[in-house]
């Protein structure tokens, strides 16, 4: 049996990455004051990273870090100030880092002149470091002595750690003395090769603080018991045998108290695959609940009663089951959210502007697969804020304003969806020039087009109003793009602004991509789902409420409202006769903004349906974003409100 | 790892008495990373029950990982307990160290074997 490194490089990078991140994040956080807490967490992500490159024999990464690490030492004990120039180069290595890791990852080719520069800026400061650190007043090390108990899980190996390079490295921190337990070791004939079956007591005489000695531990932190503790407060150890093979020396365990064990956080790393598979699972399990509710739905309740009672009980748990099943995929926006503080300063110092970013509803949870594909747009968003938003200093402190721009990234939930927005206090959107370079690129408009009109005009491909291409701008990524990313998600975007006072971009989000709210209405003997979240109300029109208009179609009055009617039988060409309208029923919709009646036959309830993929089983149609399989084993189809309503527009203004 | 059949010298002469002339000398290879250890206890396993003395050649180790030292810790606790013998010859600075940081030169018995 043979150990596959493959997968434990794998865990490693997406740790190494993640660590990255949150240096990336805790650094720029560091900017300039006091560091406490925060660069400790900066030490650590580093330690780890280094610990886990010299592991796994990624010298380079390994050497590369250690640098990091010396700087932060320095920082974090107080040899040093925690000063922008000294940030800065730390955000230039953790690129550096970013770059030797993907290239040690991918087999790309690395970015050497970045690395080398970055190594050698890192080793110039430290150097120039060396003088006052020595001159720096030393703090007087109090040794203390630690009872540390160390009992590695037996897939500790397996997890790409060995104990021998924690134990060197907690060698390092002062005088180890080690004992090794092999009591609980089985026979040499019946042990894996692979499995960890020692245990070590060890006694360490150190003038380092016990977190600094956890932090040792750090990476096999889930996959040990651990539990270190200072000799004066310990009960009296067992005589450290000094006589005789140690192993037979050990005779009672040392007590190994759990409040002490340093667990794994309650957390596991799962593949998504997995999770996918699980989702999909819930997904079949809906349909076949629904399908039994259809079926029970002909029964007599009186006879049935216990059946009806467990039927409806399984309704239940399947609908917690599932709740639960996709709570696992959810992650906080954070994760996107945290790119930013980056992004931001990096670009209002290219831009010569100044810009505080701000975020709200940072842990607010949403769909992994949603969060994936939500962050380019946002970046796009915010890019376009600060280059074409935010104006330069001098030019807000003439209007009055404070000469550093805000960004807002917000956030927060709303029933099913999840409202994400990018606001700032910049100039806003300027109307007329937006209309001027509509009519240059040849985009239908008129000046009688309400703003939000006009703001959605922003969103047709090719539409720039930046004059120059720069650096930040004019990338080829246009706000359609954000736009039809979004909508691929089954989102929306609006546009708010303000002249003077800034714009406000409001996304509005699924919570997952796998289930949806849906209201099944029925044509011609068919059923469609009608996402819950885009309907507005229903109703069944009066007579004198629907009026005919020449080449406009047809009309429905809703409270003083004139909406156009879509009549869905002719939308998807089914056969049969439609209906007079105040024999139907119009179901009123909305979609960026605009609304419109959906003529069909018949409400028939509301359910959760499992979206499943059209374009992945059939194609990709028009107007429907996917479908459903319906209790009775029907199929039914999604449909999309948002391109209804821009396909209907498209045909009115032709 | 190499493996000697015939009877042979360890290339260190043998410190402490011995039941036996005959010895069974192993030579360790220099590489005993954890991708190594199945190999290694295959190797230990053929002699764990040789009444020969084993020696265990380790003057070119020159990279051991925990799992390699909790092979020899095991090997030799339980080939002593059946009272045979078994020891190291040459050992190297690294195998040392090892032992030294994990607490088994004295299971081990390295002290008597270091050069």
């Amino acid at each position: 049996m043979s150990i596959d490194l493959a997968q434990f490089h794998r865990t490693f990078f997406e740790e190494c990455f993640e660590g990255i991140d949150l240096m990336e994040r805790d650094l720029l956080r560091m900017g300039g004051g006091p560091g406490g807490e925060t660069v400790n967490a900066v030490f650590r992500a580093a330690h780890s990273i280094k610990g886990g490159a010299a592991t796994f024999g990624f010298a380079a990464i390994a050497s590369f870090t250690h640098h990091m690490e010396t700087l932060l030492d320095q920082m974090r004990s107080g040899t040093r100030a925690i000063s922008d120039p000294a940030v800065d180069l730390l955000l230039r290595a953790t690129d550096a880092l970013r770059s030797l890791l993907a290239a040690a990852r991918d087999g790309e080719p690395l970015d050497t002149a970045r690395v080398a520069g970055a190594q050698a800026a890192l080793e110039a400061f430290l150097g120039a470091a060396d003088a006052p650190e020595s001159t720096a007043v030393a703090v007087p090390a109090v040794e203390q002595a630690y009872l540390i108990r160390f009992v590695p899980a037996p897939d500790l190996f397996r997890s790409g750690n060995d104990p021998l390079l924690i134990l060197r490295e907690l060698a390092t921190l002062g005088t180890l003395e080690t004992r090794l337990d092999l009591d609980t070791a089985p026979a040499f004939a019946e042990c894996d090769a692979e499995s960890c079956h020692m245990a070590w007591s060890l006694r360490l005489l150190s003038s380092h603080s016990r977190a600094e000695l956890q932090e040792v531990f750090a990476w096999v932190e889930g996959s040990c018991e651990l539990d270190i503790r200072l000799e004066s407060a310990a009960a009296p150890p067992a005589a450290v045998a000094t006589t005789g093979p140690a192993v037979h020396a050990v005779a009672a365990p040392t007590p190994r108290p759990g409040e002490h064990t340093v667990g794994d956080g309650g957390s596991i790393r799962v593949g998504t695959d997995k999770i996918d598979a699980l989702m999909n699972l819930v997904g079949e399990l809906i349909i076949t609940q629904a399908m039994l509710a259809q079926l029970a739905g002909a029964l007599d309740p009186v006879l049935n009663e216990k059946l009806l009672a467990g039927l409806s009980q399984l309704d239940r748990n399947t609908r917690l089951l599932q709740e639960a099943v996709m709570s696992t995929r959810m992650l906080p926006i954070d994760s996107v959210f945290s790119r930013f503080p980056r992004l931001v300063r990096d670009l209002a110092a290219k831009l010569g502007k100044q810009v505080r970013l701000t975020t709200v509803g940072e842990s607010t949870e949403l769909d992994k697969s949603v969060i994936e594909k939500i962050s380019d747009p946002l970046n796009h968003l915010v890019r376009n804020s600060l280059d074409h938003g935010i104006e330069s200093p001098e030019a807000r402190s003439a209007a009055g304003k404070d000469a550093v721009g805000t960004v807002t990234l917000k956030a927060a939930h709303q029933g099913d969806n999840i409202l994400v927005e990018v606001c700032d206090d910049g100039r806003g959107l300027d109307r007329a020039r937006i209309l001027a370079k509509a009519r240059e690129q040849g985009i239908a408009c008129t000046d009688a087009m309400s703003d939000a009109e006009v703001w959605q005009l922003i969103f047709a491909p090719g539409f720039s109003t930046a004059d120059r291409v720069t650096d930040v701008s004019g990338r080829g990524v246009g706000m359609d793009v954000v736009k039809k990313n979004i909508a691929a998600l089954g989102g929306s975007v609006e546009l708010h602004s303000s002249a003077g006072r800034g714009s406000r971009t409001v996304i509005r989000l699924p919570l997952t991509l796998a289930i949806l709210d849906g209201m099944s209405v029925g044509v011609s003997g068919e059923i469609f789902i009608l996402p819950l979240s885009a309907v507005i109300e229903s109703l069944q029109p009066q007579a004198e409420q629907v009026k005919r208009v020449v080449h406009q179609g047809t009309v429905v009055r809703v409270r003083n409202e004139y909406l156009p009617l879509v009549d869905l039988r002719q939308w998807f060409g089914l056969s049969g006769k439609s209906r007079p309208l105040h024999e139907a029923i119009a179901v009123i919709v909305e979609s960026e903004g605009r609304k419109l009646a959906l003529q069909v036959d018949e409400l028939v309830g509301q359910q959760q349906v499992v979206i499943k993929s059209l374009e992945a089983n059939y194609r990709r149609i028009r107007g429907v974003s996917g479908a459903t399989i319906l209790g009775d084993g029907r199929v039914s189809l999604i449909l999309d409100v948002g391109a209804i309503v821009r396909l209907f527009s498209q045909a009115q203004a032709a | 790892m190499h493996e000697t059949d015939s009877a042979v010298r360890p290339a260190v002469p043998r410190a402490g008495s011995t039941r036996s002339r005959r010895v069974k000398a192993l030579r360790l290879q220099a590489e005993l990373g954890i991708d190594s250890v199945g190999a290694l206890k295959e190797q230990l396993t053929r002699v764990l029950d040789q009444p020969a003395k084993v020696v265990l050649d380790a003057g070119e180790v020159t990279r051991v990982h925990t799992a390699a030292l909790q092979l020899f810790c095991l090997f030799c606790r339980d080939r002593r307990a059946e009272g045979r013998e078994v020891e190291f010859a040459r050992p190297s600075p690294a195998l040392l160290a090892a032992a030294a940081l994990l607490g088994a030169s004295t299971l081990l018995q390295l002290a008597k074997a270091a050069p």
